[in-house]
This record gives structure tokens, C-alpha cells and sequence, in this order.
């Protein structure tokens, strides 16, 4: 059997005096999705930003494809690997199109200029996230969910093996975490990429994740199937709040259990 | 507002005139009346090709150096309202220029302790700066900051105990001076190579704009690259400070009037940029030299003059800045 796609091995991970995971283990393969589930300030735009390469772990070791992570130059590693960050913020004046162009960097050499070809690439990312309309308006007058989407569009259009979102439905309004979530997961069933993203959202990570990793805090960690580890007693326990499964033909749905 | 490819075109279009124009003019005016370039007498040529063209491809080379200095710093510190001094080269390139008029150094030209006046402020804030944790933009704004109103009180001491016969020439520097520069057309073939080098990495420049983390993201050890364009940017400025003392508002006007014509790809705004920076300088000191002809001001105050209300317009006009 073929290597798993990325392999995380008694991984520490800290931020400060904080733990956020304490010899983590897991395997993902391709074709696979990854929800990343805690509280606030747990450490899960942490412990992505540290399987992306660009946070240093106490310890432990992530194989990408069979090769430890530092091994790759930075520039092959950004062709598999991207992170959609949690927040952008744009200083310069730019085309939505010059924005999500930025994600063909790494497939281009040096010197080379974006071709005709990058920018089709980039306008279809566009259209996909649904920002056709913006391909020629500015990155400086968005709002939230549509520069949350321009952000998608970038990764989209850097095309990395492995997706690694930071709260992608931030900002969403539900039909559009809905379109988001389907392009993420139609890249990791058609095209075999996989993708680890932190949620808030535990009824979305049932629909979408085929595996769920959960941080409790202090470095405590739980890592499963989602259809065996989701269920109300440990989201409760995870939030520190009573989250109910509210069921009926053909659905279950995790709700808040003493919301007014 | 977003810039169309047609109108980058006309822009470009109307900068390629502009330039050869200015030089046209600025070769043919000056105290000793209007010479057309073309003329065969032999004073005038003699005027033509030993005082004007050495001062103006000075004038050009300066206006470029800047113009491109400021681009590369505002992309280093991620603000479009950041300037080539901001990180306090002028500062030390200054109290360096001082202190050898104070002091009479007749074996150390003006420009060369100007230079190393500049190029010991970078390394000063590079380890300062560079610290031991990663490159942020604050740390090095703070640090060029500090050190720059460092620069500034050894310059008010030294104006304050200057004898009266340096003041002036001081003075001059202080504000920016082409009236000494001197400079063969030779010169623009390493200009021309330099600013070629840079245009070459655009594509990295544009996302290194889109911040650190980002770019990282994308490939680009940021790390580096921030540092590089750090001293890209300070050797190009000790250059021009060394030329011309510490002329203001052209390393910030015209970039910021370039991004707005142009737009943000470096692409198209690095050539703009030097460009127009070089016609906007060589225009500001054929005004420094012939307003009040034959006495010749300090172009920086004509490069301010302009550039103040023009700057405080734009910074009206574009509601995008936060």
C-alpha cells in the first residue's frame, strides 16, 4: 500500500506556555477531508499553520507524500500544500483577478509572467466562488463573505494535493458555506486532494469530513471516524456547553442544548 | 478604482513622451538663456553638454532611484504611504554630510560620507531590526523610526553649533540640492541594469504585497526576500541621498500617483514609477534653477512645494486607505 498522503506522528505542539496537542497521531489519505474541532483558542489555526510548514512544533514529525515537511523546498511544497488563512487583509489596490492570480506563484518559474492560461485559471476560480462579477473590481471594497471567498478563489487556483482552511465559513451566509464547502469537497472526491479544515460548526464537519479530529485544551486530543466520534455527549464535553442530536428521517443535527 | 490594461497604455504612452520632453526643456532653459540642443555654436554647446545634461541625467538618475526606492519600501513595510527615508537613511546620511562640511574634511567628499552615512543607518537597523525572532513589519518600523530621530537630534546639535559660513550650504543639503550633482549619461547603463533586475522579480513582489504569511504560503521564503528588498531599497536611496542630499516627497508622490494610474502590479508600476520620478525631478530643478534665475533654490523645496498639496489631494480623493 501507497504511503499515506500526510502522516503525523507524535506531533507537540504549544503556543506560548499553552499546549495545543500532546503527541498527536494521525494518517490521511486522498480522497479523505479532516474537520479540526474546538473551542476558541484551542490552537486549531495553530496546529494548521504548523502542518503547513510555517509554525515549529515542539516535536514530532509530518510526513507529506513519504517526506518530512522541512525536507521540501518551500516552493514544492507550495505546490501540494496551501492554507487558506483565517483573516486577509489586502494593503494594496488590486483586481479581484491580480488577487487570485497570486495563486499560480508557485507553479510559475522565477521569472516567467502569468500566462493567458493562469488567468482563465483564475477568473473559472472566480466564477466558482461565486465572484464572476468581480474580476475586475477591487480586493479593497469586499465584504467579509465575499473576501472570504476571494480568499477560496486564491487557493482554488493554487490547486495544492492538500487544503488546509482555517474556518472557511467564516463570514458565509448558509447557502454559501454550503457552495464553498461543496467545491472543497468535490476537489478531495474527484480530483483525490484532501483537505484538513477547522470548523466551528460540528453539523457541517458531520456532513463533510469523513474523519474529525478534536482539541480539548491542555493537549488532549481525539482523532476518528466522524460517524464514531461526533455524537452529543463529547461535543459537550468538548465545548463545555450541552449540545443535543436532534434526529428525524433524514437527518441528524447537533443544536445547543440551553440556548434561550 | 481598478486601472484597465488601455489606460495603463495611454499612461505609458503619455510617460514615453513626457520623458524625452522634459529633457528637451531642461537642456534647453537655464541662466543663460533658451539654447536648442541642436544648436552648433560652440559656447552653447559647451554649456549644453558640460553643465546641463551632466546636472539633468543626475536629476534623472535621482528621480528614478527614489521613485523605485519608495515602491520596494512600501512593499517591505506593506503601506503605500511609506517613503524611501522612512527607515531613517536620509537621517544618516545627513548627520554624516554634516559633519564633514563642519569639520572641513577636504579629503572626504560630501557624497561618499553621505553614503556611508546611509549604508551604516541600514546595517544599524538591519541588526537591530533582525533581532532574534522573525522579521515584522513593526519592529522595523519602530527601529527605523527610533534610529532616524536619533539622526535628527545629531543634526540640530550640529546646526546649532555651526558656524554661520557652513549653515547655508547645509542648509541646501539638508533640503535637497541637484546644483552640485554631476553626472555622466554613462551612468544610466547601470541605472537601467539595476531597475531591470528588480522589474525581473515583479511577480514576487506582488506577493510579498499580499503579506509575510501569505507569501510564505506560496513559496516565497519571505524571510529573505524581505531583507533583500530592505537593502535593494537602502542602496538605491544611499545612492541617491549621496547624489543629491535628502530630496522629499518624490520616493512617496510618485509612487502613490503611479499605483493610482497604473495600478498595483509591479509590472507596470516600477517602470512607471521610475519613469515619472525621473521627469518629475528633472522638471522640479529646471524650475529650481530658473525661478528665480540666476539664483538657483533647493529643488527638495520645489519637490515638497508640489508634492504637499498634491499628496494631501490624493489622500482625499482615494477613500481605500485605512
Amino acid at each position: 500500500m501507497a504511503d499515506p498522503f500526510i502522516e503525523v506522528n507524535d506531533l507537540t505542539v504549544s503556543i506560548g506556555s499553552v499546549r495545543v496537542v500532546d503527541q498527536l497521531n494521525f494518517n490521511l489519505n486522498a480522497g479523505q477531508t479532516l474537520g479540526v474541532l474546538g473551542p476558541n483558542g484551542i490552537g486549531k489555526t495553530t496546529l494548521l499553520k504548523t502542518i503547513a510548514g510555517v509554525y515549529q512544533a515542539d516535536r514530532g514529525e509530518i510526513h507529506l507524500q513519504g517526506r518530512a515537511l522541512e525536507a521540501w523546498p518551500r516552493k514544492a511544497l507550495a505546490q501540494r500544500l496551501g492554507l487558506l488563512l483565517q483573516h486577509t487583509h489586502y494593503a494594496f489596490e488590486a483586481s479581484c483577478e491580480d488577487i487570485a492570480l497570486i495563486g499560480r506563484h508557485p507553479h510559475l518559474s522565477a521569472l516567467a509572467r502569468e500566462s493567458d492560461a493562469d488567468r482563465a485559471l483564475a477568473r473559472k476560480a472566480l466564477h466558482e466562488v461565486g465572484l464572476g462579477d468581480f474580476i475586475k473590481r477591487s480586493c479593497m471594497n469586499l465584504s467579509g463573505g465575499e473576501s472570504r471567498r476571494l480568499a477560496l478563489a486564491t487557493l482554488l487556483v493554487q490547486d495544492p494535493k492538500l487544503m488546509l482552511l482555517d474556518e472557511p465559513t467564516n463570514h458565509l451566509d448558509p447557502a454559501h458555506q454550503v457552495a464553498s464547502l461543496n467545491l472543497i469537497f468535490e476537489r478531495v472526491k474527484n480530483q483525490s486532494h484532501a483537505a484538513i479544515m477547522a470548523l466551528h460548526d460540528a453539523n457541517l464537519a458531520a456532513c463533510y469530513c469523513s474523519h474529525v479530529l478534536l482539541l480539548f485544551g491542555r493537549g488532549e486530543w481525539a482523532f476518528g471516524l466522524t460517524k464514531q466520534l461526533l455524537n452529543a455527549a463529547t461535543l459537550s464535553r468538548l465545548y463545555g456547553c450541552p449540545i443535543r442530536c436532534i434526529k428525524d428521517d433524514d437527518q441528524e443535527v447537533f443544536a445547543i442544548g440551553n440556548a434561550v | 478604482m481598478i486601472v484597465s490594461s488601455t489606460r495603463a497604455r495611454w499612461v505609458f504612452a503619455l510617460l514615453a513622451v513626457l520623458l524625452p520632453l522634459s529633457l528637451l526643456i531642461s537642456l534647453s532653459v537655464g541662466s543663460s538663456g533658451w539654447i536648442w540642443p541642436w544648436s552648433n555654436d560652440q559656447t552653447s554647446s559647451a554649456i549644453l553638454f558640460e553643465l546641463r545634461l551632466p546636472r539633468a541625467i543626475a536629476a534623472l538618475i535621482v528621480g528614478s532611484l527614489l521613485a523605485t526606492a519608495g515602491c520596494l519600501m512600501q512593499v517591505l513595510l506593506r503601506n503605500p504611504l511609506a517613503d524611501p527615508y522612512i527607515l531613517g537613511l536620509s537621517g544618516g546620511a545627513s548627520a554624516f554630510a554634516l559633519a564633514g562640511m563642519m569639520l572641513g574634511w577636504a579629503w572626504l567628499p560630501v557624497p561618499v560620507s553621505a553614503f556611508a552615512g546611509a549604508m551604516l543607518t541600514t546595517l544599524v537597523v538591519f541588526f537591530l531590526a533582525r533581532g532574534e525572532g522573525a522579521w515584522t513589519t513593526t519592529r522595523i518600523l519602530l527601529t527605523g523610526v527610533v534610529v532616524a530621530s536619533g539622526w535628527g537630534a545629531l543634526i540640530s546639535l550640529m546646526l546649532a553649533t555651526g558656524d554661520d559660513a557652513s549653515l547655508r550650504g547645509m542648509l541646501f543639503w539638508l533640503m535637497g540640492d541637484i546644483s552640485h550633482a554631476r553626472s555622466s549619461v554613462l551612468w544610466l547603463i547601470p541605472l537601467l541594469l539595476g531597475l531591470a533586475l528588480i522589474w525581473l522579480r515583479s511577480r514576487s513582489l506582488n506577493v510579498l504585497s499580499a503579506g509575510a504569511l501569505q507569501a510564505e504560503l506560496l513559496g516565497e521564503p519571505s524571510q529573505k526576500r524581505f531583507w533583500e528588498i530592505f537593502l535593494a531599497a537602502s542602496l538605491l536611496t544611499g545612492i541617491a541621498v549621496a547624489m543629491a542630499g535628502a530630496i522629499g516627497f518624490v520616493g512617496l508622490i510618485v509612487p502613490h500617483l503611479m499605483r493610482l494610474l497604473v495600478g498595483s502590479d509591479h509590472r507596470r508600476l516600477l517602470p512607471a514609477a521610475a519613469a515619472f520620478g525621473a521627469s518629475f525631478l528633472l522638471l522640479a530643478d529646471t524650475l529650481a534653477r530658473t525661478l528665480l534665475s540666476p539664483r538657483q533654490l533647493p529643488v527638495g523645496v520645489l519637490t515638497a512645494l508640489i508634492g504637499v498639496p498634491l499628496f494631501l489631494f490624493l489622500l482625499r480623493r482615494a477613500r481605500g486607505i485605512r
